[in-house]
């Protein structure tokens, strides 16, 4: 009896650890993360993944999937069936490009991903450097011209 | 030696002269009345509620969302083929003045200050409005214009003669002439990227902006979209979606965070279709075709009744003249 | 003058026609006769002007205009469609005083209101052609394409019905000057049909054009925007009309005394008396309608501004002004005085019509007041064009029995009591 409770305890919790491995760390999560999905026009973004996670202890601030949605259907972001569904519950924080795709003009809720990266970024970044005075700021300061070098540092 | 020849004797009598002929009426009032129908031609207008087209779309602008990037100028420009501008698109110098969409650019930014944040100016793009019931279509008198079910209103230059009265009747000042050619001056102005819309796809400048400033999507679902984003932030936003209903409402709709009026909208615009003003006036058109003739030829029957009395009275005078004799 | 009444010559149709043209002189007494100081002012203005309008047409609007796109309408169609038309009504008001109304006695005055009406229609067209994009395409919206719902396009075919209907109450003078006899019978039956339709197409297209500005209630300053706009044109154009009448009338006696009967003469200044009675209550209508105007939408706020103010100069200075002095003429018989009203009220009109097309138009853009100033080259081509119509005035006024009678038609309406 004490054996089985024991095993009971240690599969449990052993199922909690396996569980809190993804839950919270940023240990499975990306160091950095280059955004070249524009990479006919513009030299990829380095996005130092780690240091923003660091910085902002709320994974939810970027990862907003249920945060600020909760008016969006569910299945407006998961396939609804069920072995999909497991996978996306326990697959942790998805990127961005999993929602935001390209411009849907019958769903003018959901922006698409180059406007989700951006409206996300300059919550903080608006005002570094000349963005948001100077048209040059953007390639001065975040992504280069394909070609080209950034020619002010963070 | 031949006889007279003046048609206005006859055996040496003098005809009276006739002033106006069966024929001569006839002919006046047919040609009347067919410019009468001329004036009923134009199909009554639904009273500033727009119900036609329901699958229209629209373009929600974000002022508070614009960063000055001028991608949308740029993207603008490519995808029409116009010329390449003398200052490039990420100059910031164009900021100095405040600029209007011209014959080289269906699409500008202007840059104003803002009263809430000294280091962050706010940026408007101005482009066509495509409004849901033109003043330009209403003005042309050739149907140039055309409302089409996307919500774009496209304009034809086959037909178009150069009077520039769209120019004029655009209450947001829009349309641009080309004054610089002299066989083929045409208007030029934003499409909303007609035929990618219709295929499905986005206008050149929503899909160029990457702050999210524009949004293209169905008109109906964009003001609830507007509508929620004002009401989750009410701090942020002015209460208030500019283009629901100025001047009978238009697809471009814009939600901005300080007073439209000093971003340079116009705030004079009455609420519904400017064509509703001209309407009365061509209302009473047909009623003028119709009563006029007959007031004044009214007019002209009494005179000449007149006439005949005062003759009638000199022959009665010459007539007691002889017999007193 | 070649003066009698004798039917046209059955051989050398050509000798009797230049004899017409040249008013009996041989050409190289006519070339003498044209070197007036008058033509010599002429031949300098279009030696200006005439490259300048070849200038627009090879190289675009662009080359005269100040190609603006927030003031697409210049001087063109501001001085000579807008203020043109009002002033060229002088044939629908005049017609219809004589045919309908039986005011007689203004008979000697008849066929020079009806030519300065269709001089001024058919410049009105010319200056138009010279400021649209694409003249060649004018009768497009006759039959290519409708745009019912357009005040413009009402306005197109009003005024080009209209000109053909002066052009058919015009035509016994020209008919008797070629002595076409048949024809111009032909020509006189018509006259009535004609100047009811006269009336007709006036009333509207002249509201129309007032019309035109409704569209714009953001652009037109408050204090002229008003849903009465198509009347007040309406009836400022009768007073206007009133008005060039006397004006053409005492150039006509003054500049071309040798081409007036003795009847015009010396029934001119008793006309003229007449004439500004009827410009008086015409203007005083037209006060009334501006007040309703104002009263209307309860501007009365905007007088006590700079538009306000230029508002006040426009309508007491250049309208009432002008209206009392037409009183006084009356009262004391005085054609003089009557004249010089009639010269005001006509830059009076002009005023409104400039006021509302050119100096209010967009007031509330940004220098607006700098922006409004034309180039010099448009100014040089609507002096250009103006001198054209008055040689062409002349011309005609030289020739043919407008100022006078040609004898033998004892049916023209011209010594009528």
């Amino acid at each position: 009896m004490k054996r089985g409770l024991v095993l009971f305890f240690a599969i449990t919790l052993s199922l909690f650890f396996a569980v809190s491995l993804y839950a919270g760390s940023s240990g499975k999560a990306p160091d950095v993360v280059s955004l070249d999905t524009m990479k006919d026009k513009y030299e990829a973004v380095p996005f130092t993944h780690k240091k923003h996670a660091d910085m902002i202890s709320d994974c939810g601030k970027c990862h907003h999937q249920h945060g600020n949605n909760a008016a969006d259907p569910c299945k407006d972001c998961h396939a609804v069936t069920p072995s999909v569904f497991k996978q996306s519950v326990t697959a942790g924080f998805l990127p961005c490009r999993n929602c935001h795709t390209s411009p849907n003009p019958q769903k003018p809720h959901l922006v698409s991903l180059k406007v989700a990266y951006h409206s996300k970024c300059f919550e903080c970044h608006w005002g570094m450097g000349n963005i948001g005075t100077d048209p040059k700021g953007c390639t001065e300061l975040c992504h280069a011209i394909k070609g080209t070098k950034l020619s002010s540092s963070k | 030696m031949g006889k007279s020849q003046n048609p206005d004797e006859h055996n040496g009598e003098k005809k009276t002269p006739r002033t106006i002929t069966r024929r001569c009426f006839l002919g006046t009032v047919g040609a009347l009345s067919t410019t009468a129908l001329i004036g009923t031609g134009s199909k009554a207008s639904a009273a500033g509620n727009f119900e036609g087209w329901p699958n229209r779309f629209g373009v929600l602008t974000d002022l508070t969302a614009c960063v000055g990037c001028r991608s949308c100028e740029k993207a603008c420009n490519e995808v029409n083929n116009l010329p390449s501008p003398k200052v490039p698109f990420d100059d910031k110098s164009v900021f100095n003045e405040a600029r209007r969409p011209n014959e080289n650019a269906y699409t500008i930014v202007n840059q104003y200050a803002n009263p809430k944040d000294k280091d962050k100016p706010i940026y408007r793009k101005l482009q066509c409005n495509h409004c849901e019931e033109p003043a330009c279509a209403n003005s042309c008198p050739i149907h140039a214009y055309n409302k089409t079910p996307e919500g774009a209103v496209l304009y034809r230059e086959d037909f178009c003669f150069g009077c520039r009265y769209c120019m004029a009747a655009c209450p947001f000042n829009v349309p641009a002439f080309n004054y610089w050619s002299a066989l083929e001056p045409k208007i030029m102005k934003c499409t909303m990227c007609y035929p990618r819309i219709k295929n499905g796809g986005i206008p050149g400048c929503v899909e160029a902006c990457p702050a999210g400033a524009l949004t293209f999507g169905k008109r109906d679902l964009l003001l609830k979209l507007a509508a929620e984003k004002i009401a989750k932030n009410p701090d942020k936003y002015v209460d208030h979606i500019y283009g629901e209903r100025e001047a009978g409402g238009t697809s471009w709709i814009y939600i901005s965070g300080v007073p439209f009026g000093e971003l340079g909208f116009p705030t004079n615009l009455p609420n519904k279709p400017l064509a509703e003003e001209t309407k009365g006036f061509l209302g009473a058109v047909p009623v003028v075709l119709t009563v006029w003739p007959a007031l004044f030829g009214m007019c002209y029957a009494a005179l000449r009744h007149r006439d005949e009395l005062e003759k009638e009275k000199f022959k009665d005078e010459k007539k007691e003249e002889v017999t007193h004799e | 003058m070649n003066n009698e009444a004798v039917a046209r010559p059955e051989g050398n149709f050509r000798a009797w026609f230049m004899d017409k043209l040249l008013m009996g002189m041989t050409w190289p007494e006519y070339g003498k006769s044209l070197i007036t100081p008058f033509n010599i002012v002429a031949a300098l203005i279009l030696s200006v002007g005439l490259p300048l309008m070849a200038y627009r047409f090879i190289f675009g609007l662009a080359a005269i205009t100040d190609a603006s796109h927030d003031y697409p309408w210049s001087l063109f169609l501001c001085w000579g469609l807008f203020s043109g038309v009002p002033l060229s009504a002088t044939g629908f008001v005049m017609g219809t005083a004589y045919y309908i109304f039986g005011f007689r006695r203004y008979a000697p005055l008849l066929r020079l209101a009806l030519l300065a009406g269709l001089l001024g229609y058919f410049f009105a067209v010319v200056y138009l052609l010279m400021d649209l994009g694409r003249p060649w395409r004018i009768y497009y919206p006759m039959i290519i394409d409708f745009g019912t719902a357009s005040v413009l396009f009402l306005v197109a075919w009003h005024v080009a019905t209209y000109l053909t209907v002066q052009i058919f109450e015009f035509s016994p003078a020209i008919l008797e000057w070629i002595k076409s006899r048949r024809v111009r019978r032909w020509a006189m039956n018509l006259t009535i049909g004609m100047t009811i339709a006269g009336i007709v197409l006036s009333t509207l297209h002249q509201s129309a054009l007032g019309a035109m500005y409704l569209l714009m209630p953001g652009k037109v300053h408050p204090l002229w925007y008003s849903s009465y706009i198509p009347v007040q044109f309406l009836s400022s154009s009768i007073f206007a009309a009133l008005s060039m009448i006397i004006v053409v009338s005492t150039l006509s006696a003054r500049f071309l005394r040798h081409r007036c009967d003795n009847h015009f003469l010396s029934n001119l200044d008793s006309l003229t008396v007449g004439l500004a009675k009827g410009a008086a209550i015409a203007i005083y209508v037209y006060m009334v309608l501006k007040v309703i105007g104002i009263a209307h939408d309860m501007n009365w706020h905007y007088l006590n501004t700079p538009y306000g103010y230029w508002f006040l100069v426009e309508v007491l200075g250049f309208v009432l002004l002008p209206g009392l002095l037409f009183s006084l003429a009356v009262k004391k018989n005085s054609a003089g005085i009557a004249r010089f009203a009639a010269v005001y009220a006509v830059v009076g009109v002009v005023l409104n019509r400039m006021n509302f097309t050119l100096i209010t138009f967009n007031w509330n853009l940004p220098h607006h007041l700098h922006e409004i100033i034309p180039r010099w080259r448009e100014f040089a081509v609507v002096l250009s064009i103006a001198t054209i119509h008055i040689l062409i005035f002349r011309w005609i006024l030289n020739r043919m029995p407008v100022l006078s009678e040609e004898p033998g038609y004892p049916d023209a309406h011209y010594r009528q009591e």
